[in-house]
């Protein structure tokens, strides 16, 4: 028998594989036993995916905006488009390249016959603590790409890298306002040169929902010539 | 890649050996119509790995495991092989995530970076049916605050107290408008045959379980 009020949560929560341990072999023994559990999970499933699609479709951004639109009062949205014109010219500085991340590979790199990037390093959240160590370099642009937690077309993510372990971090450089790019990954870049061997942490988080943990990825370089 | 998963199933929960049913008669027929009727576990898996090749691997484990458990009659309750199909893939996709700690790749595994949402298997799990029947779902909403609910609890994963409390929405409210909202998707892909479609995929399935059946070995 599904709880309608306890299972919408429980259903979605598993698909996403964020029950506990012991939350999920309650819900699991549920689900052997109970053939109307497996369907309703069945379809959550198959419907979020629908809504997934509708997303990158456009469809859903622009049905959500619709259904807020209606609730706000005309002088009151106008007022907040003046509102958020003006934050955007405010904030529009911080998008642009800082410290040594940018946000776009320089042009000229770009549409060439010539390797773009020199190293392209990928993260993903997974689970163990190995801090892997990644060969830096000797010149070029590396390219960092890293899966937020919540991945979502419309959200603006921020990035940071810092320097060091966690009782001398140096920030080193961040970007605001970057997309999620089509294969779900926020990119940014950085020249090789600017980087010298030893720790750091690469962290992205949505600057739209900010309840949402940022994630954070330690990695090591090391020189691609010495130890 | 045949092993059978004992995490998945633990000895301790399976009931007293008198109660075990007899093996069914022709596990891999049944086998194949969960298949049929359960696209969405192949399109969870591969949402979670975004990885067709991946995905494919870890539900063709998940089905060996299962139809080892249904050959051998170890499943108390055969009628529902879908729940532990269910239960057994995402305990491989677990083990595989275990397994993988590396958290990143360097530029020599480029080739094995997650694939993209417009990868054909989407279309082959059936997701373009899931979207119009979604899309008509949401045009058929009288009222928008509900076209709301629907994308912040499914799209954006927003906890549903907050949804209700910033939509001034009671829980019975909520919980209606989601299930009317399934109810509703469920009849539009039954009446449009989406629901147990994907007729290639069966029949590809079907001649792949008969083929390896004997070895044990099944491919998505």
């Amino acid at each position: 028998m599904v709880d309608t009020r306890r299972d919408l949560d429980r259903m979605r929560d598993y698909t996403a594989g964020r029950l506990s341990e012991e939350e999920r072999r309650m819900f699991e023994e549920r689900l052997v036993r109970d053939p109307g559990l497996v369907r309703e999970v069945e379809q959550s499933v198959r419907f979020q995916e629908g809504l997934r699609q509708l997303q990158a479709q456009g469809y859903a951004g622009k049905g959500a905006a619709r259904a807020s639109v209606r609730r706000i009062w005309l002088p009151v949205a106008a007022a907040a488009a003046i509102a958020a014109l003006a934050f955007f010219v405010w904030v529009q500085p911080r998008s642009e390249p800082a410290g040594v991340l940018r946000a776009a590979l320089q042009s000229g790199s770009a549409g060439t016959n010539t390797p773009a990037v020199a190293a392209r390093f990928t993260f993903v959240s997974l689970r163990g603590n190995a801090t892997p160590v990644l060969e830096l370099p000797a010149g070029g642009t590396i390219e960092f790409r890293a899966a937020p937690a919540l991945r979502e077309a419309d959200s603006a993510y921020r990035v940071t890298l810092t320097q060091g372990d966690e009782a001398t971090m140096t920030p080193l450089g961040a970007l605001t306002k970057l997309a999620l790019g089509a294969d779900g990954y926020v990119h940014c870049y950085a020249d090789a040169t600017a980087l010298a061997p030893g720790k750091y942490v690469l962290r992205i988080a949505s600057g739209s929902k900010a309840s949402v943990s940022p994630e954070q990825f330690a990695f090591t370089l090391r020189s691609a010539t010495g130890p | 890649m045949t092993a059978v998963d004992e995490q998945a199933a633990p000895a301790a929960t399976l009931p007293p050996k008198s109660d075990v049913p007899a093996p069914v008669a022709d596990p891999v027929s049944h086998l194949t119509s969960v298949y049929r009727d359960y696209p969405g576990l192949r399109a969870l898996i591969l949402r979670r790995v975004r990885d067709p090749e991946l995905a494919a691997d870890i539900l063709q484990d998940a089905a060996v495991t299962t139809l080892e458990k249904l050959r051998s009659g170890e499943i108390a309750h055969p009628e529902n092989v879908g729940g532990y199909l269910y239960r057994v893939a995402l305990n491989h996709l677990r083990n595989h995530r275990r397994k993988d700690r590396t958290g990143l790749s360097s530029s020599e595994r480029l080739g094995e970076l997650p694939g993209r949402d417009d990868d054909p298997d989407w279309d082959r799990v059936g997701r373009p049916q899931w979207a119009a029947a979604a899309r008509r779902i949401l045009d058929e909403l009288p009222a928008l605050r509900d076209r709301e609910l629907l994308l912040r609890f499914y799209l954006n994963d927003e906890d549903k107290a907050q949804i209700c409390r910033e939509l001034k929405l009671s829980e019975e409210h909520f919980n209606r408008v989601i299930f009317r909202a399934r109810n509703r998707f469920r009849e539009i892909l039954e009446r449009r045959g989406f629901w147990k479609a994907d007729l290639l995929s069966i029949i590809a399935i079907g001649i792949c379980l008969v083929c390896s059946g004997a070895a044990g070995g099944i491919r998505w």
